[in-house]
């Protein structure tokens, strides 16, 4: 596997960093992000951290995505 | 677009060449300048204003509510928000099919804060040659301390740029404080020194490469352009062949067009792009080297604008046309929405009532005879001053309520209240009956809102 760092953060990284971004303010704006941090057992947390945690869930899971899209876009055969 | 798909994806694993943009005066570097200061003048300021004891721009994410100006946005607000981006496209696309790539140029996040990072390297390093001849020696102390100085220098504006970010989303007269006593909150010490560390890596580092590599915009920002479209253009026909001359030269003896081939153009170029080549993708439209240029012609006793704003249909000597179909679209599309916008948003209903049955009891038979069921109601007084609302209630006979005196709502505010209903359980015609709740503000007619809600009685009669 021949994955340049560039390609990598270029590719996977950065747009899934805009679609986090877009993301957070869709889901969040219906959803209060206390419930669910409620129920996956972080009662307590502030909303900015909430908030924050959410976005880089949301960008991670893009990302994977991403990087995905990135090595089945390549042949098999290389 | 000279450039094909492929060689750009061999230039993706090119080492940068690192460049050093040329200062340039002139006419479109002082608007330049004047789009910055004003820019970033708004982006430092705003923050630091406050109307009605509140700042007027800030995204209160704890209380989940949105204040521009004199407006709340709450929540369910949230399809204005995306309406507004959608004008916001628009208005690029219009801006782009007219002038080219105006908004990269002038009004870009990168391009603006780049320009302020640029005038600290040039009043700490000096000017391009010197700069040119600092990075050719080797590590001396001197060296080293004029890098370090520019680059405290950086992180100082950056954490000032992230500071300034994390102020729209917590009031910054309070972030201020809690900085000042060690106070910040991990979520808010993070998004400063990320916002702080996005600054000083585009704007110190990376540059031109943002917008070559990074940007959207730029790879589909052609689409938009059409030959009516203004770009900067060097003017082929009157410049070459190029070479260079003395002033006192006969042009026409020694063959030569315009163009001195003096390379200020390519120096003073962002993206370290040579004009003369045509149009390129990487050209940010930001109209320096027709500032460099024009200043070597005025020199020269040549007329301007050997490097000029034009079209593509001027440059092939036929007319250009301002009013296109594609700007007409545009124009109709982003007024009707922008239109649509500003005024459901004035006609918002500055009322909102939520109704939850408690769902721990069906209904409750009380010593008196009759039925009562429990609920919570929520008001959102979303208006700017403070209200009370009288609460009726109808759908079944004779059924009453436990509130009886107005509901006092401040603004902005959401008020919560146990209520429980009550009805004669003769008036119940089936298990389950459908009420209607409403509320009206009591000074102002106009303030109504209603909702529905179950009364659940006994299954038998």
């Amino acid at each position: 596997m021949n994955l340049s760092k560039k390609r990598v953060i270029i590719g996977a990284l950065w747009p899934s960093f805009w679609v986090a971004i877009m993301l957070s303010g869709v889901v969040f704006s219906y959803i209060d992000p206390l419930i669910i941090s409620d129920i996956l057992g972080f009662p307590g947390i502030s909303y900015i951290g909430a908030y924050t945690f959410g976005f880089f869930f949301f960008w991670l899971v893009c990302a994977w995505s991403g990087f995905f899209s990135i090595i089945f876009s390549r042949p098999a055969r290389k | 677009m000279k450039k094909t798909d492929e060689s750009l994806e061999s230039s993706l694993f090119e080492k940068r060449k690192k460049l050093f943009p040329r200062e340039v005066h002139g006419l479109f570097a002082t608007l330049r300048l004047t789009g910055v200061g004003i820019l970033l003048g708004l982006y430092y300021l705003i923050p630091w204003i406050n109307l009605n004891n509140r700042q007027i721009i800030l995204f209160d994410l704890p209380a989940r509510k949105f204040y521009i100006f004199d407006w709340i946005f709450w929540p369910q607000d949230f399809i204005y928000l995306a309406l507004l981006l959608i004008c916001a496209a628009l208005a690029l696309f219009l801006f782009t099919a007219l002038a080219g790539r105006l908004w990269c140029g002038y009004a870009c996040p990168q391009t603006v804060w780049t320009e302020v990072f640029l005038w600290i390297e040039r009043k700490v390093e000096g000017t391009r040659s010197q700069q040119i001849k600092l990075e050719k020696q080797a590590m001396t102390f001197q060296k080293f301390r004029v890098k370090a100085t520019k680059h405290t220098l950086w992180v100082i504006f950056s954490l000032i740029t992230g500071f300034t970010f994390v102020g729209y989303f917590t009031p910054i007269r309070e972030l201020l404080s809690n900085i000042s006593h060690f106070q910040l909150s991990a979520s808010e010490s993070f998004w400063l020194i990320f916002y702080a560390f996005a600054t000083y890596g585009n704007a110190g580092w990376l540059r031109e490469q943002v917008c070559m590599y990074m940007c959207p915009y730029a790879r589909f920002q052609s689409a938009m352009f059409d030959q009516d479209t203004l770009v900067i253009s060097y003017d082929e026909a009157r410049g070459e062949p190029r070479g260079k001359r003395k002033k006192t030269n006969d042009i026409d003896a020694k063959q030569l067009g315009s163009c001195v081939d003096c390379t200020l153009c390519v120096q003073v170029c962002p993206t370290g792009i040579d004009i003369r080549n045509g149009l390129q993708y990487e050209c940010i439209g930001c109209a320096a080297c027709i500032d460099a240029c024009d200043d070597v012609m005025l020199k020269m006793d040549y007329p301007k604008g050997l490097i000029k704003y034009t079209t593509e249909n001027r440059l092939e000597g036929k007319t250009t046309h301002l009013l296109r179909p594609r700007i007409v679209i545009y124009c109709i599309l982003l007024v009707s929405i922008l239109a649509g916008v500003i005024y459901s948003i004035q006609n918002r209903d500055s009322v909102a009532l939520n109704i939850l049955r408690d769902r721990s009891s069906l209904y409750r038979e009380n010593f008196d005879g009759t039925i009562s069921n429990s609920y919570t109601i929520k008001v959102l007084n979303m208006d700017l001053v403070d209200h009370s609302y009288k609460l009726s209630v109808s759908g079944i006979d004779g059924i009453k309520s436990s509130i009886s005196k107005d509901i006092k709502v401040k603004a902005g505010d959401v008020l919560e209240i146990p209520m429980s209903l009550s009805a004669e359980p003769e008036s119940l015609k089936q298990p389950s009956t459908v009420i209607n709740l409403s509320i009206q503000a009591t000074d102002d007619n106009s303030i109504y809102t209603k909702s529905e809600g179950r009364f659940i009685g006994p299954l038998e009669f």
